[in-house]
């Protein structure tokens, strides 16, 4: 017990001491206003908190939030350095894209299927480090559980699956008459270019390869460097990406990209 | 007809919002979690300043590092969740600039603490800022929810009078809440920390 109460009366000592020597000056606003977690940027999208993280009620007997004041809210999810020129106008496609999500009160939600994740990162195989994107979306698993799942990988890597066909190389028409015995022969010489044996219609899978590759411990996947959100909201497509900026209340999980798809 | 549609109107809206739902807890349960997050990240980083405070006692820095991997999955060593699945011991993600660069490694809880006693400079100093957010919680199974809770520190080295590196890193550490069963102490909720990430790093002026 003397024990435990000499510990206590010593670390309070030193915090104390600490804050007298700390002269570190943080700017709390500042990370307030930061989208600090992309979950953050879904209640910020939603209206649902502030900045601070307060929930944001509507009262009953007052008139809708104004849309002003949502225009606001919105244009601190942006990335400014983007869609705001040098006399603080927004561009053209923002303007649309807040007008359409406040007229239309759209919101997003963790169990969308209309978001997807893309994870950069590195893989290694054969002593060589090779850049590849890893795209996973939210599956529901029953009821309110979910979980991510690997939908694609992008590699150049792979790029020699997606390669032409090389003619040269095929299974003879008359094959079948030696009961293919030559069949071992050409696949066995032509291993490189194997692909060229298959059907036409053949549209290479690089999840099977991966799955083969990453099971079979041939790759090994490294650090992931940063991470991309995409979103499609009706006709509008839009991405969201981490910022990082010195002395700016506008950083953070921030859109980075809208397209409006033309139908 | 009128309050039959009103209904359904109801019901559908109603299933709606449960269908965007990530987990099954009260909105009591939730706030208490979040207090509670808020409590752990703050017992966690006073551990963390007296570790590395040059000028505490071995004594209390053995105790601190001997004690904070119980706040974590598997005590700092690999542990298996619920669902079966294996997870490797619990990592803290470093991360330093130097020339403009930022070099970030994992290194497992247990290295960490004891690099951070170790760490070569006279005097050390890590803060951390009020503002600290927690994300949406998800139900990963029956017994078993997480999230992530993010908070700011600011690191200070000095080596002798002179301050010679001084950073603010943004760290989200996975949260995990888990829902014992014991048969002598009941039904209890136990909150525990999984691996920390660095999301952002910068070199503040010295």
């Amino acid at each position: 017990m003397k024990k435990l109460l000499l510990l206590f009366f010593v670390t309070l000592v030193s915090v104390t001491t600490e804050a007298q020597i700390f002269t570190q000056v943080i700017d709390e606003q500042e990370l307030q206003f930061k989208v600090k977690l992309i979950d953050e940027f879904f209640r910020r999208f939603n209206y649902e908190t502030d900045y601070k993280g307060e929930p944001i009620v509507e009262q009953p007997d007052s008139i809708p939030i104004d849309t002003v004041v949502k225009r606001k809210n919105l244009m601190t999810l942006l990335n400014l350095d983007t869609f705001m020129d040098a006399h603080k106008e927004m561009d053209s496609i923002s303007t649309e894209f807040l007008d359409y999500v406040i007229r239309n009160d759209k919101k997003i939600h963790y169990a969308d299927t209309t978001w997807y994740a893309e994870a950069v990162s590195s893989a290694i195989m054969d002593g060589k480090s090779y850049p590849i994107k890893i795209f996973l979306h939210t599956e529901q698993i029953k009821d309110v559980i979910y979980k991510w799942v690997i939908t694609d990988v992008e590699s150049s890597l792979f790029s020699n699956l997606v390669d032409s066909v090389d003619l040269k190389i095929s299974i003879m028409p008359g094959a079948h008459g030696s009961s293919f015995i030559t069949l071992p022969e050409t696949i066995n010489l032509n291993a490189k270019s194997v692909r060229s044996l298959f059907s036409k219609n053949y549209k290479p899978c690089v999840l099977t390869v991966f799955d083969y590759l990453i099971s079979k411990g041939k790759l090994k996947m490294q650090n992931i460097t940063k991470v991309i959100y995409h979103f499609q909201l009706d006709a509008y497509e839009f991405t969201v990406e981490r910022f990082e900026k010195e002395k700016s209340y506008n950083k953070g999980w921030l859109i980075s990209k809208i397209v409006k798809q033309n139908k | 007809m009128k309050k039959v549609f009103m209904i359904l109107l109801l019901i559908s809206t109603s299933l709606g919002c449960f269908s965007q739902k990530t987990n099954d807890l009260s909105q009591e349960e939730l706030e208490a979690f979040k207090v509670q997050c808020q409590e752990r990240i703050d017992a966690f980083q006073m551990g963390l300043e007296i570790i590395a405070d040059k000028r505490q006692d071995a004594e209390i820095k053995d105790h601190y590092i001997k004690t904070i991997p119980e706040m974590f999955m598997g005590n700092g060593e690999p542990w298996t969740d619920n669902n079966g699945g294996k997870h490797d011991a619990v990592k803290m993600q470093v991360s330093s600039l130097s020339n403009g660069k930022i070099t970030t490694s994992n290194i497992p809880l247990k290295q960490y603490l004891n690099r951070l006693r170790n760490l070569p400079y006279t005097n050390v100093e890590i803060k951390k800022a009020k503002t600290c957010l927690i994300s949406n919680l998800y139900k990963v199974s029956d017994n078993l929810y997480m999230g992530t809770c993010t908070f700011f520190q600011y690191f200070t080295g000095q080596s002798g009078e002179v301050l010679v590196y001084r950073d603010y890193t943004q760290k989200d550490v996975d949260v995990y809440i888990q829902r014992i069963e014991d048969g002598s102490l009941g039904t209890y909720w136990d909150m525990k920390f999984g691996d920390i990430n660095v999301s952002e790093t910068k070199r503040m002026p010295e």
